[in-house]
């Protein structure tokens, strides 16, 4: 199973403030991947600086022409130097890697929950849903007005979404989280999807839980392998027993039931 | 020509084995190669009972290297016997286990379950992990510390011994010399320097465990002189690590004096790394006439 692979940027787009898509040409990853998994991708040819590879959820997959595309923001010289990436040149991609969500078996009420960048997964994730005819909406939560992203993908879909930003720019104003429990009370869901920071999934996975629904998110946490072998990725959850422990983001997940992951000794805790 | 080398009675195809810790129990890279082609599989650091390890985040990103402070998390000797071992008998490389613990009782106890093992070619005793808050460090910085602990080992266990050393010690020598007379049948150099990176908008450390060990590029010359003057000190053979990313950086650490090389951070950056490395280390043998490695092994320090 050769995991490794050049692939060529057939777009590069900017989405908005510091946001980007990027297309890559990969028949092998478009094929293959399933919302929720990961690719690791290796930003410079040559040097040491950025030494690891940086992780990027799958955020579309265009099976026909054999594309999958990423949907990222620059937060550090990482991301600055993907940036200035153009379309034909090649990057070095590892995977896809990692747990996939779920699909649920029944038919059923969906509701996915994003945070800023944590619509990169789900948006790949609706679309699956949709081809399968689930009931899905999703909520986007941002900061502010220009932060929200991927609402064209989304009218495209055909796809029920509410917007909710912070500063009440656009949208119903408060905090994604605010809006889900607004929803939750109105309507009875069946599975839950999200991700974005830590203190949303955490207010996220609470919500749920004191109502029965159950769900997955989908975690971040530094890497450096990405394939299970350094334990760096670590993050708290429920072993098997209901005992404490850490598990692998890069292997046992990025995708975790509500359940398993523990919000509690987290990062932001 | 040929590439094989020994080590405290342990037979290798070539001199470029795993780093502890970088590469699991093997499983997860035999996704990319075949293992065959490993000198030999060193595995994560393992101890008496489980260790959970430390809080996130536990990788930082720093220039040309990696803070990391796992904190030795591990499942416990009983489970890597039961369920990581069997899965290496037939990877057709030496398997060296690399124990770790608090106590030298704990030491004790894991060289003598693991002695009788066939699977296990050898022990590399790791004295110098910076990421556990008590013991296995002290070991690592004090030459009385350290070389008792390898006395009492030597005396549990007929497997070969090799002994990991710290870099964060003000004499390389002194340690390695200590160890080296209480029957370390090889030394390992080097673990992990102890540093840190604070993240300037939270005003907190950036690693959990506020600090971790440097690993990669960043480490290779600190690392290169210490193999370097060890290698000349000792007459047991000299396992060389830290930053090693390419067969030319494998080359200096041999030229250093190492008779063989550990990778770690190099797989995560390219999970390829260990058989380039040999590969490359293959090449420059054939472009200068080399039959086998024991006249590069420290040609440097040799010539001058
Ligand atoms: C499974 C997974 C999927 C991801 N998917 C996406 C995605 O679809 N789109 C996207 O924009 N980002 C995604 N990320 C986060 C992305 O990997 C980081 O933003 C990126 O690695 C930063 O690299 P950099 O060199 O620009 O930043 P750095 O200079 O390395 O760091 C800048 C800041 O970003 C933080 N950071 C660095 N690495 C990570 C990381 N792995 N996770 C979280 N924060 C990090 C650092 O703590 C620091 O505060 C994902 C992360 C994971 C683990
Ligand atoms: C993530 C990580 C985990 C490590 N775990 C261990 C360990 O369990 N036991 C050990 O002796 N060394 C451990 N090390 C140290 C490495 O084996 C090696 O000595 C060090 O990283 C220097 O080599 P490198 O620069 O090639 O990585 C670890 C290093 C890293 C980066
Ligand atoms: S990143 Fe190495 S185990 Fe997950």
């Amino acid at each position: 199973m050769a995991m490794l692979r050049k692939a060529q940027i057939i777009k590069h787009d900017r989405e908005g403030p510091g946001i980007y898509r990027m297309d890559f040409f990969s028949p092998e990853v478009s094929s293959r991947v399933i919302p929720g998994q990961f690719i690791h991708l290796k930003i410079r040819e040559e040097g040491y600086h950025p030494l690891l590879r940086r992780p990027f959820s799958i955020y579309d997959v265009d099976n026909e022409r054999g594309l999958f595309s990423i949907l990222y923001r620059v937060v550090g010289l990482g991301t600055r130097i993907m940036a200035k990436r153009q379309p034909g040149e090649l990057m070095e991609i590892m995977g896809p890697l990692g747990a996939p969500f779920t699909l649920p078996e029944e038919k059923g009420k969906i509701i996915l929950v994003a945070g800023g960048m944590g619509f990169a997964p789900l948006h790949f994730l609706i679309k699956k849903l949709l081809k399968r005819n689930m009931e899905a909406e999703i909520i986007l939560g941002a900061r502010k007005a220009e932060e929200l992203m991927g609402e064209n993908d989304l009218v495209q879909l055909g796809v029920n979404f509410i917007l909710a930003t912070e500063d009440g720019s656009r949208g119903f104003q408060g905090q994604a989280t605010d809006l889900l429990d607004k929803k939750l009370r109105e309507g009875n869901y069946d599975y839950l999807y999200s991700c974005g920071p830590y203190p949303m999934l955490k207010k996220v996975a609470s919500l749920a839980l004191s109502r029965g629904i159950k769900g997955e998110v989908s975690l971040e946490e530094i890497m450096a392998c990405g394939v299970g072998a350094c334990l760096g990725c670590a993050y708290p959850a429920k072993g098997d027993k209901g005992d404490l422990t850490y598990k692998k983001v890069c292997q046992h997940g990025p995708t975790f039931s509500l359940e398993e992951v523990s919000f509690h000794n987290g990062p932001g805790d | 020509m040929d590439l094989g080398i020994e080590i405290a009675g342990i037979k290798m195809k070539n001199p470029v084995m795993s780093a502890s810790g970088c590469f699991g129990y093997g499983e997860e890279y035999s996704a990319f190669y075949n293992l065959e082609e490993m000198g030999a599989l060193v595995v994560k650091g393992t101890t008496l009972e489980p260790r959970e390890g430390n809080l996130p985040p536990r990788i930082a990103e720093t220039p040309a290297g990696i803070l990391n402070a796992v904190g030795l998390q591990n499942p416990g000797i009983d489970y890597v016997i039961k369920k990581e071992l069997p899965a290496l008998k037939g990877a057709g490389t030496p398997v060296i286990i690399n124990i770790a613990g608090n106590l030298e009782e704990e030491y004790l106890e894991l060289a003598k379950i693991l002695d009788p093992l066939e699977e296990v070619q050898g022990l590399e005793v790791n004295i110098s992990c910076p990421n556990v808050k008590q013991g296995g460090m002290a070991f690592g910085t004090d030459e009385k510390a350290a070389g008792s602990l390898v006395k009492a080992i030597r005396s549990v266990t007929s497997k070969p011994l090799i002994v990991k050393l710290s870099p964060n010690v003000t004499d390389i020598r002194g340690m390695a010399l200590a160890v080296e007379k209480e029957g370390a049948d090889a030394i390992s150099l080097v673990n992990t320097f102890l540093g840190m990176a604070i993240d300037i908008h939270r005003k907190k450390p950036v690693l959990g465990n506020l600090v971790g060990g440097l690993s990669g590029p960043a480490i290779k010359p600190l690392s290169l002189r210490m193999v370097w003057q060890v290698s000349q000190e000792v007459k047991v053979p000299v396992i060389g690590m830290g930053g090693i990313m390419t067969a030319e950086d494998a080359l200096e650490f041999i030229m250093a004096g190492a008779r063989a090389v550990a990778v770690g951070t190099a797989n995560f950056v390219n999970p390829y790394s260990i058989p380039e490395i040999v590969k490359g280390i293959r090449k420059f043998m054939e472009e200068h006439d080399y039959e086998d490695l024991s006249p590069l092994v420290g040609a440097a320090w040799k010539g001058v």
